[in-house]
């Protein structure tokens, strides 16, 4: 053993450096060797990190090459642009626009209240609403969807740390509330939820591209790893027979009336009688499909095709036609009418106004509907039968869907005529205890206006490619024969007379003569048995000019209050949207006072002045 | 007299060679990121500039380190560690401290942001150096030596550990390896070692949630969503990079799937560009730059210097160590960058500046003769032989002079 150290303490320290097996003599001499011992440990450590590594980057690479792809390899959707719906002039009904989703990214961001003034002065939005958005521990989250371009602009430009906006596209509806039944709306993702952006939501929605591509952590593709692309196809456009001029016409009628008479609901629908295309269809209340989401499931239906009502006095003008047409009856038939009639232990009435306060009296078929006697077209049902009065029902359309490519059709009540008694023939005969849609009810007076041909109601007629180019169109297409030219050129003369000089004087359009029946039906009460007292459904249902019908219109009001009279409620509707259709269509007026045709007028006189049934005079410049 | 050297090449080429790698992986790692921040305004070459910059100040540190006759340092050791202290006193200091993502480790200068505890790193392993030096054979007593030694180290791992844990563990690791270089006894060591893990169990104690990101390092994909996520991204760039790498500038993991991709995760990018090639190559450069630096440690005949080598290798090698462990998720998670290559520029400009210090060690294997003590020493044990004896009755400092 070498001598002692003197750098050491403690009493014996050679000896016990010894005994660990040191020779070491020198304080010195034993910081080398734990240097050179830290040398070995420090080489020892990284071989341990080297072969972490191996292991990691040879023998797990193929794992976390997969893991890598999973992260970074996207099939990006690049969405297909939805369809434009157009009116039957090329106005835009329902167009798509460039819009952007502004999103969030709570846990990213730190100082949430200078971010959520930020905010809310780019979005114009309430700060404490976002600031419990950003105080939330979510990954992600929207603030504002289908937002203007410019304020995604702005929030990219803004630069705020968690904060972005994605380009996206937005479904808008120039017209606001026009039309908004028909159109219908798509919820925020761009799926047709209502009306025809429902029905037609394969057409115009097309078919989404995608690419296949490598992206960062932002969703951004990086440059040169794009793999596989397929490009979208764009939705189709669909253009409607819908007239927006007429539309918005009929709209503000029904509306007018609707508010005066405070009414729980109304209906109208306007149809050109030779062709079936529907040029406006008007439900109120209405909404506003920009705005969908906010508005009341009432306001969303169709009441056109989706509520059932009972039709009152405008179906007597079904049970004169089916009488005339089975010669149940002929014109020159005489009823006689006492204001009320004993059926078995029920008793019908008359609605008695001046100067018919005692009955009606002696009618033929051309006075039941110029005064609308009940008892008269009970007669008439009775002189048909229930056979025959189902059969022409059924004829008309009533038991089945108006199938005219809108949403939500139901069909009326459909009952076994073996099982009417009496009374309930008798109520069908003047519209009660008979149920049917606003549509069917149009459909029916156009086969009167159609020359007895029933044409099936449509509101699309063409649907295009993205490209322009037509990929089906719709043409108009005959239903069927319910009474012959004759039969029908007869009730349009006798329902020309109901506003001439009878209950429809308050539909009357100058210059034309007009043809309609009034119809104020009492409600069926919801309790199931017998009707709601003071409830009515006021309508309206007419065409002109008389001798070429362009348009039929039918003006449903539901519950009005005050007066329930068809001739006060929906009779002016009419008398404003037809005026309106007539001078838009540039209708020639076959009504002039100076020289008046008489009723039944030569067929020369009026055929000259008629155009073709299809086609309809170009609108002027502007 | 002094007896005067070459610096020592082979150090200065691996320390060239790691920083060229490095300037060169800040910007390969943080271009796409500093395009989209808004502090850069859009400057994809943000980072790479202040890394340049700072890069230039360090090198010019390190050639007056190189020229600093270096145990004039012993003399200035206590100015620098109060320095320090008072450094990282003023990070607490309304007005002075820079919080930055939550940590408050910087602080302001006339512009500049400094970040103490790096600054604090050097400082402590010079102090280190010269008390230990001077107290010599001491060490190994407990009372008198190790811990008077120890506690102004632990006061400034004290200051570090608030804001900073990986700096205070690279701290505790190198003064723990400083003692155990300068003799100190192997039980006390494990003493010492003992008290840090105690003292890792209370941190841990105290916010219960510091488990899980202490042991998600075992199975990061378990929470590959929350506390996993970085060291997920991590092990999916090197996995990804497989042997031979995807290619320069082709990674995808830096386009903000891992976080701190240009600070203590840059090894992850390097070792998905570059695949095992690279990233055992930048290893053995650091094994072979901290292994070169015990060798100049052990060539010196001073002891401060030769402890002052010894502590910047183990520094260098330690921080290296530590933060591939954590890339490679074989350690759990700590904030420690790696030298002369992560982002970072008081860590990049102190870690020249020590390399400089390194050099000036290989520079003077011989220090002046009033300072050899190995001259002295002869001297005595000529003169007085001890047979036995205790030390304590001799008091370093009498021996020194
Ligand atoms: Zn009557």
């Amino acid at each position: 053993m070498p001598g002692p150290c003197p750098y050491w303490s403690g009493p014996a320290p050679v000896n016990r450096l010894s005994n660990l097996g040191y020779v070491i003599l020198r304080y010195d001499e034993l910081v080398r060797v734990r240097i050179k011992k830290l040398i070995f440990v420090l080489i020892a450590a990284y071989v341990l990190i080297i072969a972490r590594l191996f292991y990691i980057q040879v023998i797990r690479a193929p794992f976390y090459r997969e893991k890598a792809r999973e992260l970074t390899v996207r099939k990006i959707a690049l969405p297909a642009r939805r369809g434009t719906i157009y009116d039957r002039d090329g106005q835009k009904l329902a167009v798509t626009i460039d819009a952007c989703d502004i999103y969030v990214q709570p846990v990213k961001i730190k100082d949430k209240e200078e971010v959520a003034t930020q905010l809310s002065q780019i979005l114009g939005c309430s700060r404490t609403q976002l600031l419990d958005t950003l105080k939330s521990d979510k990954k992600f989250t929207y603030v504002a969807r289908r937002a203007d371009i410019w304020i995604g602009d702005a929030v990219t430009r803004a630069k705020i740390f968690g904060t972005g906006s994605i380009r996206t596209t937005k479904r808008v509806y120039p017209g606001g509330t026009l039309a908004a039944h028909i159109v219908g709306f798509t919820n925020v993702d761009g799926k047709g939820i209502e009306g025809l952006e429902r029905v037609y939501d394969k057409q115009l929605r097309g078919t989404d591209g995608y690419v296949v591509a490598e992206v960062d952590a932002r969703g951004k593709i990086i440059p040169g790893t794009r793999r596989d692309r397929v490009e979208p196809i764009n939705g189709g456009d669909i253009v409607l027979t819908i007239d927006s001029t007429l539309q918005r016409s009929l709209e503000h009628e029904l509306e007018k009336s609707y508010k005066a008479h405070s009414a729980a609901g109304a209906t109208a629908i306007m149809m050109e009688p030779k062709t079936g295309e529907i040029l406006a269809l008007a439900n109120m209340p209405t909404f506003d499909p920009n705005n969908a989401k906010n508005s009341s499931a009432a306001s969303r239906r169709d009441r056109a095709v989706t509520d059932l009502y009972e039709p009152g006095s405008t179906l007597k003008a079904m049970t004169v036609c089916a009488g005339l047409e089975a010669k149940a009856v002929t014109p020159t038939d005489i009823f006689y009418c006492n204001a009320s009639k004993g059926i078995g232990r029920r008793t019908i009435r008359c609605s008695l106004h001046p100067p018919f306060m005692a009955g009606h009296g002696a009618c033929n078929v051309a006075k039941i509907l110029t005064y609308s006697c009940n008892i008269g077209a009970a007669d008439i049902g009775f002189k048909l039968g229930g056979e025959r009065l189902y059969k022409f029902e059924q004829a008309f359309g009533f038991y089945e869907k108006p199938d005219s490519g809108l949403p939500g059709e139901v069909r009326g009540w459909h009952d076994n005529w073996r099982d009417w008694a009496d009374i309930r023939l008798a109520n069908i005969a003047f519209g009660q205890g008979i149920a049917v849609t606003p549509m069917q009810m149009a459909k029916a007076y156009s086969a009167i206006a159609n020359g007895g041909l029933i044409m099936k109601p449509y509101v699309v007629k063409e649907i295009r490619k993205p490209d322009g180019k037509p990929e089906q169109q719709f043409m108009p297409t005959v239903v069927r024969r319910v009474m012959s030219e004759s039969t029908s050129a007869m009730v349009s003369e006798m329902l020309q007379g109901v506003v001439s000089e009878g209950t429809g004087k308050t539909a009357d359009v100058q210059g034309y003569r007009v043809c309609g029946k009034t119809g104020s039906a009492q409600k069926a009460s919801t309790t199931g048995r017998g009707y709601a007292p003071g409830k009515f459904i006021a309508s309206f249902a007419g065409f002109l000019p008389l001798r070429d019908p362009r348009v039929v219109i039918l003006v449903a009001v539901d519950e009005p209050k005050g007066t329930h009279w068809g001739a006060t409620v929906a009779a002016p509707v009419f008398q404003g949207a037809a005026t309106r259709a007539m001078w838009h269509m540039k209708v020639p007026p076959d009504n002039i006072p100076e020289a008046p045709k008489p009723v039944g007028g030569s067929k020369n006189g009026g055929s000259d002045t008629v155009e073709s049934p299809v086609s309809r005079h170009p609108r002027l410049g502007g | 007299m002094s007896k005067k050297a070459a610096p020592d090449l082979v150090l200065f080429t691996l320390m060239v060679v790691l920083l060229v790698i490095g300037l060169f992986l800040v910007f390969d790692a943080s271009y796409a990121r500093a395009g989209q921040v808004k502090y850069t305004h859009g400057d994809s070459f943000y980072f790479m500039k202040r890394q340049v910059l700072f890069a230039v100040i360090g090198v010019i540190g390190m050639f007056l380190a190189m020229r600093i006759r270096y145990w004039k340092l012993k003399r200035l050791a206590p100015v620098l560690l109060a320095g320090a202290i008072f450094g990282l006193v003023l990070v607490f200091v309304p007005g002075f401290g820079v919080n930055i993502n939550g940590a408050t480790r910087w602080i302001s200068l006339g512009g500049i942001q400094l970040q103490p505890s790096e600054i604090a790193k050097i400082c402590l392993i010079i102090y280190l150096a010269s008390v230990i030096s001077a107290k010599r054979g001491e060490i190994r007593n407990l009372q008198r030596g190790l811990v008077p030694i120890v506690i102004p180290a632990a006061i400034v791992i004290f200051l570090v550990v608030i804001e900073d844990m990986g700096t205070a563990i690279t701290l505790a690791l190198t003064t723990l390896i400083m003692i155990y270089m300068a003799g100190a006894k192997i039980r006390h060591l494990l003493a010492a070692a003992g008290i840090c893990l105690v003292l890792c169990i209370i941190f841990v104690a105290v916010e219960p949630y510091r488990i899980g990101r202490l042991t998600v390092f075992l199975d990061p994909f378990k929470d590959a969503q929350g506390s996993g996520y970085q060291v997920c991204h991590s092990l999916i760039a090197l996995g990804s990079g497989g042997p031979l790498g995807v290619g320069i500038c082709e990674g995808r993991e830096k386009l903000f799937y891992l976080p701190a991709e240009h600070t203590d995760f840059i090894f992850a990018v390097l070792g998905e560009e570059a695949g095992l090639i690279g990233t055992v190559l930048v290893a053995a450069l650091f094994l072979a730059f901290a292994a070169r630096g015990f060798i100049v440690a052990l060539q010196t005949k001073d002891l401060f210097g030769r402890l002052m080598a010894g502590g910047i290798s183990a520094l260098i090698g330690g921080q290296a160590f530590l933060n591939m462990g954590v890339v490679t998720s074989s350690l759990p998670a700590t904030g420690v960058p790696m030298p002369f290559i992560s982002y970072g520029g008081t860590s990049l400009a102190i870690n020249l500046f020590s390399v400089g210090i390194l050099l000036a060690v290989s520079k003077y294997p011989k220090p002046p003769e009033d300072y050899s003590y190995e001259d002295s020493i002869d001297r005595r044990r000529d003169r007085r032989p001890r047979v036995s004896g205790n030390m304590h009755s001799r008091r370093p400092s009498s021996r020194l002079r």
